[in-house]
């Protein structure tokens, strides 16, 4: 079997997705253009090469529906034979993209990919999509559904993360986004998204405050206390688990990742394909790994894909250096690093989505270049990338720098 | 049973079932309007047709003797079911315009029918309602109006009428769009003759035209998407899984009026038929409706007001005592006597049974179970309170013990309602009481959940 390299890395800065975010002028197409054609530019890559461009979006309807990658690889002006595809596994989608990017390398049927994705939440909010799992009542009722905001709050219940320390967990996203911009971590990887005359809408990540306080935070009211008692989804979750007395509403806009728009791609090829292409491998993809699990408390699925990707690859957790687990709430980091043991300074050591956001569809193809970057920039070997996902869903990627 | 009488070309059918007092719908009473709409709708002569009844209210819904007879597996009772909706939707396509013309109540299969005519007057009669009740004996509207509701009204105000069952006064049907005109009692059968006469009433019904939109937005919009959400989880909420009508209800909804019409009926009777082969809503019948009609009788022959439970019980010595944790509870709140009246058998038989359930819960307490488990999986059980929650109001000690007998909450549940069960039996055989009226005087006296027929029933259904 072929082994899958990262030969590049790129994305754009994240902006608040709203109406007055710098992106929001930005098209769902323009912004996967722009990681495109990044990805080309600064490679100088002959894309004939590239076989398929698979790219995570989470609300694949409207501008953004169909299958915008292979419209993106249109506008980006690849090659004609340069295919697209969309994918959709909630917020690990991006991650996703890469790990079936890697997959067709590995399974020889594909010598060079692109794994990404993209999402203008300013554009087309959540939710858009509609779907069967909180509507339909057959599976609402079989699946015990409650929105994602009450099982994290069902998940600090649970193993007893107070306010205050979900708060510190947040206010310490802030500060590391904010310390890995001013010493220009993320330097190589973001790329700015410009407007038609050439002036740039975006170029740093725009949700960060880097002087962000546990205490400013502590002011929050929390976001699910109301939706949890008066829609009864408190209720629900405690059919499913009645051993907590009640849930506690701990999470609020403050220590839950933030609504952003944004795009990432990954390229990835085999050993020849590099060659072919005159690039130089930053990484080999180890292993990956998907895993479900009981989808009320829905989010403590990245435990159990890290594992089953650890043992995949045949390595322990002692092996990796440098973890990234998404911070869809601040329970979610807080409960990997208590379940697989992890010293807190291994783990989304230059912040996360809480500081910077998460844009639905790219974020694990996000995390995946954070993680390469740190890994070269403190000259360490292996690391591990996690989300946790809609449904009860876990996906994991570890990577090793060659 | 259905008498008609033409005149001027528009034929008028007046149900009136032989020795009721209110018309109920059956089989028999859907087969006679089946063949005499049948053979009008053939006869030329004939310009429209009114549906009325001889007595004071037009159907008060289905007979549900009747029903509870009808057995067998969800698709044999989808079939059977289907008979009836069958010779709905024949009236409803018959070719005629139909007026429904209610001289009093409509409820449940009696307000179905009316659906399935093409115009609806009712008269202003002192007590009369509408609605569709069928969800509180564990049903739902089978015959065609989970389909029909939401297509005259709209979704949102379609499904708490169905998830509730309130019934509503002529001049609130009216303004809920089920009722086109609401008269003077005297004048409900000219009001229907010239709703015909003056072509105010289209033979075919509005979601069998080309191009009808449902009322207040299609099941797709974000709108219903969201509203269907909520209401999926208020009522997992409250039903707590354990009363299967409200998730078919809201299911037969969102899946049927996606559908046309035919197909959409033919999703609410094998909705129908699912529902009804679980031992739920036969429970549920056989407790709050039959069991209850026979106390009632029963307890006014004794000239009670309320409800009169075990009056020809006596309570012992130890009965004395125990009135006092039934009374301590009703002042906590816990216990509901209204509508039972009193008596010495039944605030033994309660105590009791009560005095099992909470000794149960701090049994499992010392077992080591956590509290906050004993509380939830009673609620999960459909207990409306915990066993600790009665103890602590009560005034008792509640210990946690040192024991640590790893307990599912399936087994929690098992037990807690268990422990009821059996002090019920024991107690009941002491006063050689009919079981079904110890059945109701669980769920109406203290809570038992009406889903499982009551405590002597539940041993039952365990059993076989």
């Amino acid at each position: 079997m072929p082994d899958a390299y990262i030969y590049d890395h790129v994305r754009t800065p994240r902006g608040r997705g709203k109406a007055d975010g710098a992106l929001h002028e930005a098209t769902p197409v323009h912004l996967a253009t722009t990681v495109l054609d990044a990805l080309r530019t600064r490679s100088h890559l002959d894309t004939t090469l590239v076989s398929d461009v698979i790219m995570g979006i989470v609300m694949p309807v409207g501008e953004q529906g169909q299958c915008l990658p292979r419209i993106a690889v249109l506008n980006a002006g690849y090659a004609q034979e340069t295919a697209g595809v969309q994918i959709n596994r909630f917020c690990a989608s991006g991650l996703e993209a890469c790990n079936l990017a890697a997959a067709k390398v590995m399974a020889g049927q594909a010598d060079m990919t692109v794994g990404g994705g993209c999402e203008s939440m300013s554009r087309v909010p959540i939710l858009s999509d509609g779907g069967a799992w909180s509507s339909d009542p057959s599976i609402a009722f079989s699946t015990y559904f409650v929105p994602q905001g009450i099982s994290a709050d069902l998940i600090a219940t649970k193993w007893g993360y107070s306010r205050v320390t979900l708060d510190a967990l947040a206010a310490e996203s802030h500060r590391r986004a904010a310390r890995a911009w001013s010493e220009g971590r993320f330097a190589r990887s973001v790329v700015p998204v410009m407007d038609v005359i050439g002036d740039p809408l975006l170029e740093r990540d725009e949700t960060i405050r880097g002087n962000c306080t546990p205490d400013d935070l502590g002011k929050l009211k929390p976001a699910f206390a109301e939706l949890g008692a008066k829609a009864g989804f408190d209720d629900i979750a405690l059919l499913r688990y009645p051993e907590v007395e009640a849930i506690r509403h701990v999470h609020h806009a403050g220590n839950s990742s933030g609504i952003v728009d944004g795009a990432a791609a990954v390229l990835i090829g085999s050993r020849e394909a590099g060659i072919a292409a005159g690039l130089k491998p930053r990484a080999r993809i180890r292993a990956f790994a998907e895993i479900g699990s009981e989808p009320t408390i829905m989010l403590t699925a990245p435990s159990f894909a890290a594992e089953k990707a650890l043992r995949r690859a045949g390595m322990e957790v002692a092996d990796i250096d440098l973890f990234e687990v998404n911070e869809a709430f601040a329970a979610i980091p807080k409960r990997f690093c208590e379940a697989l043991e992890l010293d807190p300074e291994t783990v989304n050591v230059n912040g996360g989505a809480i500081a910077m956001g998460h844009p639905l569809g790219a974020t694990g193809a996000i995390l995946l270049g954070t993680a390469l970057d740190e890994l070269e920039r403190t000259g360490k070997g292996t690391a591990l990338v996690t989300l946790c996902v809609g449904a009860g869903m876990g996906v994991a990627t570890i990577i090793e720098r060659v | 049973m259905l008498t008609t009488t033409i005149e001027d070309g528009i034929a008028t059918l007046a149900i009136d079932l032989p020795g009721r007092s209110m018309n109920v719908m059956d089989w028999d009473l859907a087969a006679a309007l089946d063949a005499e709409v049948a053979r009008l709708a053939a006869d030329e002569t004939i310009t429209g047709l009114i549906l009325t009844s001889a007595k004071p209210a037009f159907i008060a819904g289905a007979d549900l003797a009747v029903l509870q007879q009808v057995a067998g597996t969800a698709r044999e009772i989808a079939a059977k079911v289907g008979e009836m909706a069958d010779v709905f939707r024949r009236i409803e396509t018959s070719g005629k315009p139909v007026v429904a013309a209610a001289p009093g109540t409509a409820l449940g299969a009696g307000l179905e029918l009316m659906l399935a005519c093409h115009y609806r007057i009712a008269a202003d009669a002192k007590g009369a309602v509408f609605g569709l009740p069928e969800v509180k004996l564990g049903l739902f509207p089978g015959v065609g109006g989970t389909q029909r509701l939401p297509r005259l009204i709209g979704i949102e105000a379609a499904l708490p009428l169905m998830l509730e069952g309130n019934a509503l006064s002529p001049a609130e049907a009216l303004a809920a769009g089920i009722l086109d005109d609401v008269v003077a009692p005297e004048d409900l059968l000219p009001a229907a003759r010239r709703a015909l006469r003056e072509s105010r009433v289209s033979p075919v019904a509005p979601w069998d035209r080309k191009g009808f939109a449902l009322p207040g937005g299609a099941p797709q919009s974000p709108r219903i998407m969201d509203a269907f959400s909520l209401l999926n989880a208020r009522m997992q909420a409250q039903t707590r899984h354990l009363y299967p009508a409200p998730e078919a209800i809201l299911a037969c909804v969102f899946e049927g009026t996606r559908l046309p019409m035919d197909t959409a009926l033919r999703l609410e009777r094998k909705r129908f038929g699912a529902l009804f082969a679980g031992p739920q809503a036969r429970a549920m019948i056989r407790t709050l409706f039959l069991t209850r009609q026979k106390i009632e009788k029963r307890s006014r022959a004794e000239g009670a007001k309320g409800l009169l439970f075990f009056s020809k019980a006596k309570a012992d010595a130890a009965g004395i005592e125990d009135e006092a944790l039934v009374r301590a509870l009703e002042q906590v709140g816990y216990a509901r006597p209204s509508p039972i009246m009193p008596s010495d058998g039944f605030a033994l038989y309660a105590s009791r049974c009560m005095e099992a359930f909470i000794e149960e819960g701090l049994a499992l307490l010392r077992e080591g179970t956590p509290s906050a488990m004993i509380e939830n999986c009673a609620r999960a059980a459909g207990m409306p309170y915990g066993p600790l929650a009665l103890a602590r109001a009560l005034g008792r000690a509640v210990a946690g013990g040192d024991g640590a007998a790893p307990t599912t909450p399936e087994a929690v549940k098992r037990r807690l309602i268990r422990a009821q069960s059996t002090a019920a039996a024991s107690i009941i055989m002491r006063l050689a009481a009919d079981h079904d009226e110890a059945d109701l005087a669980a769920v109406l006296g203290w809570g038992f959940p009406s889903y499982l027929g009551g405590p002597l029933n539940q041993m039952e259904e365990n059993r076989t």
